[in-house]
C-alpha cells in the first residue's frame, strides 16, 4: 500500500514538474497564456458589417523581440490619437510581412505584424464604426498584451509600417496606449505605465476638444 | 525522514527545476560570452553613426569584460547592427530580436550622433538606445525602473541610458552569475 502511494505521489510530482516546465516553453512574457486567435467566426462577421479584410490564417508571431519606445504621456496621447475608442478584442490574425526578408541585409528574415480585431462598444473620436483592426508589429514582447475578450480604452494613430510603409492603425505609444477596464461595468480604466483613466473624465475632455 | 516526506520534497524540486527553467535567457555557462562578442554593422548603417555605436558597446563592455569582450569585426559577425524603416518618427526607436543577434535601428527617427554633446528635444540619441539594446543582446530584458538603461520608453533628447545604473549592472550580474 505504502509503495502504492509512493508511486502515486512520484506520479504527482513528476505531472507538476513537466506542466511547470511545459509551461515554460508556452506562456508569454506577460503571462496571459498562449497567444490565442480567439473567435474567427465573429470576427467575419464583424469585419463583413464594418468593411475590413478578412483576417490572415495562422497564428501571430507575437513575440519577435523586445523595443525601445518613445514615451507617451496620457496626455499627449489625447492630444495626438486620431481615433480613440473603447472596445473588447475578438481575434488575432496571423502575421503579414511589411518588409520582405532580405530587402535592407542581405540574409536577415522578414519583419511582420498581425491585426488584433476590435468589436467597437463606444467611439470617443474618429469615426463610428463596429470593429477595428489595430495593427501590431511583431518585434516587441511588449506590443500585444491584449486579453480577448476583455474590455479596453485604446488611444490609436495611423503609422507607415516596416519597409513596405504600409498604413496601421497602432496604439499610441503601443503598450502605453490602450488601458483595460478590471471587469465590464467599470468607469476607471489602468495601464501598467500611465497609470489610471476614468473614463467619464476622459469623454469631458474630449467633447471639450482638449 | 519517512518516505512520504523524500516523496514531498522531490515533488518540490521538480517543481523549483521547471520554475527556475522559467527565467529568460538566464546563462548556464558553457561558451555562450564568447558566442556573444563580436559585432558588425550592415551597409545600411551610415559610416557616421560609428562613434554613438561603439559607445553603446563600451557602456556595457566596461562592466563585464570578465564575461564579454565585445570585438568589432567588418563583413560578417555574430551581431547584426542595421537601419531599416520600422514606424516612421516617434513609436518605436529600435528593438532586437528574440535572437539577440540581430539590432534594427528605425530610419525614420532624427538620429542624434555626435557623442560629444547632448540631443536637443527633437532628436533620439544614438549612443542611449544602443546602450540599451547592447543590454537585450546580452540577454537582459526591460526593466521596470524608470531611470534604468533597460527602462523601455525614453523621450526625444533623453540621454540618461548612456550609463547604466547599479540596478542594470546587478542584473547583467544576475544572469551571469561568477562573472
Amino acid at each position: 500500500m505504502k509503495q502504492k502511494r509512493l508511486l502515486w505521489l512520484g506520479g504527482v510530482a513528476l505531472a507538476v514538474g513537466a506542466a511547470t516546465v511545459s509551461a515554460v516553453i508556452v506562456i508569454p512574457a506577460d503571462g496571459t497564456g498562449a497567444y490565442p486567435t480567439g473567435n474567427a467566426d465573429r470576427a467575419q462577421q464583424l469585419g463583413r458589417s464594418s468593411g475590413l479584410l478578412p483576417l490572415p490564417a495562422g497564428s501571430p508571431q507575437v513575440n519577435g523581440g523586445d523595443a525601445t519606445v518613445e514615451r507617451v504621456s496620457l496626455d499627449q496621447a489625447i492630444e495626438r490619437s486620431s481615433v480613440v475608442f473603447i472596445g473588447v478584442p475578438v481575434a488575432r490574425g496571423g502575421s503579414e510581412e511589411v518588409t520582405a526578408a532580405g530587402a535592407v541585409e542581405p540574409g536577415v528574415p522578414a519583419m511582420t505584424a498581425h491585426r488584433v480585431r476590435f468589436e467597437i462598444r463606444k467611439m470617443l473620436r474618429g469615426d463610428d464604426a463596429s470593429a477595428i483592426d489595430l495593427m501590431i508589429l511583431d518585434i516587441s514582447h511588449d506590443f500585444d498584451k491584449f486579453i480577448l475578450g476583455s474590455k479596453y480604452v485604446v488611444f490609436a494613430e495611423w503609422r507607415e509600417l516596416g519597409e513596405s510603409r504600409t498604413p496601421g492603425l497602432v496604439p499610441t505609444g503601443y503598450y502605453q496606449g490602450s488601458f483595460k477596464f478590471a471587469n465590464e461595468n467599470a468607469d476607471v480604466a489602468e495601464n501598467p505605465v500611465n497609470g489610471t483613466l476614468d473614463v467619464r473624465e476622459l469623454e469631458k475632455k474630449l467633447k471639450e476638444g482638449r | 525522514m519517512s518516505r512520504r516526506s523524500i516523496a514531498l520534497l522531490a515533488a518540490a524540486a521538480i517543481v523549483a527545476l521547471g520554475a527556475a527553467g522559467a527565467v529568460r535567457g538566464h546563462w548556464t555557462g558553457g561558451d555562450h560570452p564568447s558566442f556573444l562578442n563580436t559585432w558588425y554593422t550592415g551597409g545600411s548603417i551610415p559610416s557616421d553613426w560609428s562613434d554613438a555605436l561603439v559607445n553603446g558597446v563600451l557602456v556595457w563592455d566596461n562592466v563585464t569584460s570578465q564575461c564579454h569582450d565585445f570585438q568589432r569585426v567588418t563583413g560578417s559577425g555574430h551581431i547584426l547592427h542595421m537601419r531599416s524603416a520600422v514606424d516612421g518618427k516617434g513609436g518605436t526607436y529600435a528593438w532586437t530580436t528574440d535572437e539577440h543577434n540581430r539590432v534594427t535601428y528605425d530610419a525614420g527617427e532624427t538620429w542624434h550622433l555626435n557623442i560629444n554633446v547632448y540631443p536637443g528635444s527633437s532628436s533620439v540619441d544614438l549612443w542611449s538606445t544602443a546602450a540599451h539594446e547592447n543590454g537585450h543582446v546580452l540577454h537582459l530584458v526591460h526593466s521596470g525602473y524608470t531611470d534604468d538603461t533597460m527602462y523601455p520608453y525614453w523621450n526625444y533628447g533623453d540621454y540618461y541610458p548612456r550609463t547604466l545604473t547599479a540596478n542594470d549592472q546587478y542584473r547583467e550580474r544576475n544572469i551571469y552569475p561568477g562573472c
